[in-house]
């Protein structure tokens, strides 16, 4: 059985004219464990929203998302608490995702306060030590605050952050998207290390189907809050059925060479 | 039409003075889209706002000339400058919505540019030049738009405003920052279509300025590769990307996201421009380097006509590039 | 050595302001504290009643004899405490209450129409009113004060909680299972500090202003007591025949002490950095 399952979903929003939009429409996919979901999509096609119900913190109106066989809306808080250990999210801009008035090491630390409360200090402080060393963060930025970091390194402990708790599942968020090109390559090839050691599973949203070439397993493509192409990466890159994911893949701005 | 030379900006912060630009020699022809390419902290952001002193208080020109025709920029007065902006030089910033007035009606701000250079319009020739720019660039109901707001416009319908009003006086000088990063990628291709055709519809020097390579390679005649505040490359597109002469450029190709290939990765980042090094300022992130680079910063020389690269190793990087895909 | 002085010496430069309220905070803690005063500010002397400035009398004396300098300084012992102590009361309150305000949506609107009634009355009106009806001591006074600024900080507090709600960082907790509790306290709470702080400067330099007000008006403190405020009033009959002294000293030392405070919010303002 797949380890994330999302069938149906649909989320309508209220607009302040009195309107409704459908921002989610009946939007089905499967998570493999250890494997990489790519959900591409401009702005306004859902993908986001769908990120969100899947993190619960928005309840969709219909539709189930199941992570291990635990139902992700309507359940218990007790039931909540203990999904909200197996799924992180890593957010698109890495200085907003991180307390200003927090050291690196406590942003590391919380989850670990929040899901193992029972933890021993010391061993939370090496946890944390360990962690920050996995992802490239260099000792000394421990007891800085964001601010003194570069955008990189910010989103490295936005990573920490997410996998410190051993998450089954993390939502990505166009976590390259405000980074610099140079640094992109470094993110992105720690998130696959990352996957390769933890077997951890990925729901990469983008709009960026050339970064998640690489990466994803599948793709997934929305347009207006539906998806309007699904399959496994190769497929949807070198033979698009629809006319959208064409003029996606036809939008990306290509080199000379392949360097 | 537009020469920059030996170009050096800086910005007083409490930390001290950062050297943003260090000595930039730039020229763009009429006609030409010349794209200054960089990451964060490279300078060129600054590089153009230099040239219409669009600076920060905290920023100022310390050093170097920006020649527009033959006329020079850093002595202007104020007054001069003012002549200048919008009619000799036109700016599209990166934000639509930033440089469009959110309570006034969109003919209104057209008519604010046209009265800039003194003359009286009134409403009806407002609306004519308004709706033939419009229309020429895409717009496909230009008076329901005039007429209308900018909050009521989508991202790309606001930069294709934006645009046709930076080139309503006919400017000899198009200056774009970024105008299409904040823009979805379908998008984006139609607005640089747009903006290539009236720059040359307009014969008009334009300076793109991106962090996207793609942009340049499919849209620019000429690029300059920026870092640490000085050009590190530049040349013809064809030169440049076939070619690359200089060690940034090439692990800048390699970062590029395409399809087909897994993205490379630089380690380190872009250096903090507090105190300027001796040497190559690229040097702590340089695979090629020699103990030269330490000591001495690379001058930038020719490679092939009209390319130059600042890096002592110039004329070996294509060979260190075919032996690192050899290994 | 000197690299060191040279990095505080430009700090100190860059928060003048918070430098320059500070020094004069301490100035005045430790003279109307530690300061030995030449006379005692209650024991009148008699022989030399309204006497101008003199080397025996730095500020003069009033009408009852009393040493103008020794009582200003000692009014700042009960002033300035007092004005502290309501700013502190509506910090330690209204915080808390700006923070649940802000925090929770459903009744937060009626709330703020409430406090908004609080607020329309003059600062000075209602703490008369307050100090009548509860009883004209000190204690009412810092009540008085706290009741005033706690809708002030409500209100602020709550603006500030209602941009940092929609924050990353605010969603990031979320997201990882933070309890509502662990959101105020850990998130919320140290991210409206700095503007915490700054209006806790400028509610106790308001409170200065009302005490002196009350003072003025015999409110809260009767003679022979030290009092800004009481001081002006008594010396005010004197200023038409001359005896400027009488006045023109704890009026600067209001004006000092406000002064002082208005500085070091300035300086704490964190927009201004």
């Amino acid at each position: 059985m797949a380890l994330l399952v999302a069938d149906n979903i649909t989320k309508t929003f209220a607009l302040p004219n009195g309107r409704r939009l459908r921002a989610v429409d009946e939007v089905s996919f499967t998570l493999e464990a250890g494997q990489t979901l790519a959900l591409i999509g401009e702005s306004g096609s859902g993908k986001t929203t769908v990120g969100r119900c899947v993190l619960g913190l928005i309840p969709p109106d219909s539709g189930s998302i199941e992570i291990g066989g635990v139902s992700v809306p309507g359940a218990s808080r007790r039931a909540r608490k203990a999904l909200r250990k197996d799924i992180s999210v890593v957010f698109q801009e890495p200085y907003e995702s991180l307390n200003p008035r927090m050291r690196v090491k406590n942003i590391i630390a919380e989850p670990l306060l929040i899901h193992r409360p029972d933890m021993p200090s010391a061993e939370r402080l090496e946890t944390v030590a360990h962690i920050a060393n996995e992802v490239g963060l260099p000792d000394r930025v421990l007891d800085r605050f964001p601010r003194e970091l570069s955008g990189g390194q910010q989103q490295r402990v936005g990573i920490a952050r997410a996998v410190v708790t051993n998450p089954r599942v993390i939502v990505l968020d166009e976590p390259t998207s405000s980074l610099d090109l140079s640094v992109r390559g470094q993110i992105l090839n720690l998130l696959a290390t990352l996957q390769a050691t933890h077997q951890t599973s990925y729901l990469y949203i983008s709009h960026d189907l050339a970064t998640v070439g690489h990466i994803a397993t599948n793709i997934a493509v929305m347009r207006g809050g539906c998806i309007v192409e699904q399959g496994p990466t190769q497929d949807v890159l070198n033979s698009p059925q629809h006319e959208y994911t064409r003029n996606l893949l036809a939008a990306v701005l290509r080199l000379p060479t392949l360097y | 039409m537009l020469v920059l030379d030996n170009l050096y900006t800086e910005f007083v912060t409490p930390n001290g003075h950062v050297h943003a630009v260090n000595g930039v020699d730039l020229q763009v022809k009429q006609g030409e889209i010349l794209g200054l390419v960089g990451e964060s902290g490279s300078g060129k952001s600054a590089t153009i706002r230099s040239v219409l002193r669009l600076l920060p208080p905290s920023g100022q020109i310390v050093k170097g000339s920006i020649r527009l025709g033959d006329t020079e920029l850093t002595t202007l007065s104020a007054s001069g400058l003012r002549q200048i902006r919008g009619r000799r030089v036109g700016f599209v910033a990166q934000s639509p919505f930033g440089a469009l007035n959110p309570i006034l009606p969109l003919w209104k701000q057209f008519r604010n540019v046209l009265r800039s250079t003194g003359e009286r319009v009134d409403r009806a020739t407002v609306f004519e030049i308004g709706e033939e720019l419009l229309g020429s660039v895409g717009i496909t109901d230009p008076k329901r738009v005039l007429s209308g707001y900018a909050h009521e416009l989508s991202g790309g319908m606001a930069q294709r405003v934006v645009i046709s009003m930076s080139l309503l006086l006919k400017p000899d000088l198009v200056l774009a920052d970024e105008p299409t990063t904040a823009l979805d990628v379908t998008v984006q291709k139609q607005i640089l279509e747009l903006l290539r055709h009236r720059v040359q519809v307009l014969g008009a020097a334009c300076v793109l300025v991106t962090h996207d390579l793609g942009v340049v390679a499919n849209y620019c005649d000429r690029i300059a590769v920026m870092y640490a505040g000085k050009i590190v490359e530049a040349g013809t597109v064809a030169d440049v990307f076939d070619e690359p002469a200089h060690p940034y450029t090439l692990a800048l190709l390699k970062s590029v996201p395409q399809l087909g290939r897994p993205v490379a990765s630089l380690p380190g980042g872009p250096p903090e421009l507090l105190t300027y090094p001796t040497g190559c300022p690229f040097l702590p992130r340089c695979k090629f380097a020699i103990p030269l680079c330490a000591s001495e910063a690379p001058p930038s020389e020719d490679v092939s006509a009209g390319h130059t690269s600042a890096c002592h190793r110039r004329a070996e990087i294509a060979t260190l590039r075919r032996a690192e895909v050899d290994t | 050595m000197s690299e060191a002085m040279g990095t505080a010496l430009r700090a100190v430069g860059r928060h003048r302001s918070l430098f320059v309220g500070l020094a004069m905070l301490c100035l005045f803690l430790v003279a109307g504290f530690l300061l030995p005063l030449p006379y005692v500010p209650t024991e009148p002397n008699v022989s030399a009643q309204l006497a101008g400035p003199s080397a025996q009398h730095w500020f003069g004396t009033d009408a009852s004899g009393f040493d103008v300098f020794s009582r200003t300084i000692a009014a700042a012992r009960r002033d300035l405490p007092v004005a502290l102590a309501g700013g502190l009361v509506s910090l330690v309150l209204g915080v808390p209450l700006g923070l649940l305000v802000g925090a929770k949506n459903r009744w937060s609107e009626h709330a703020m129409r409430v406090l908004d009634v609080f607020q329309a009355f003059p600062l000075v009106i209602l703490s008369i009113a307050v100090v009548t009806i509860l009883g004209d001591n000190l204690g009412n006074v810092v009540a008085a004060i706290a009741l005033i600024n706690i809708p002030r900080f409500m209100r602020l507090i709550r603006s500030e909680v209602l941009s940092l709600r929609e924050k990353r960082f605010v969603e990031a907790a979320r997201a990882m299972g933070a309890s509502n509790g662990r959101v105020i306290f850990r998130h919320l709470l140290p991210n409206v500090m700095d503007v915490a702080l700054v209006q806790f400067s400028i509610a106790t330099a308001n409170a200065l202003i009302v005490i002196a007000a009350l003072g003025f008006l015999g409110v809260g403190v009767s003679p022979p007591t030290p009092d800004w405020g009481l001081m002006i009033q008594q010396g005010a009959q004197q200023m038409t025949t001359g005896q400027w002294w009488t006045v023109v000293f704890p009026g600067l030392a209001i004006l000092a002490a406000v002064t002082c405070f208005n500085a070091i919010a300035a300086g704490l303002n964190p927009s201004k950095r």
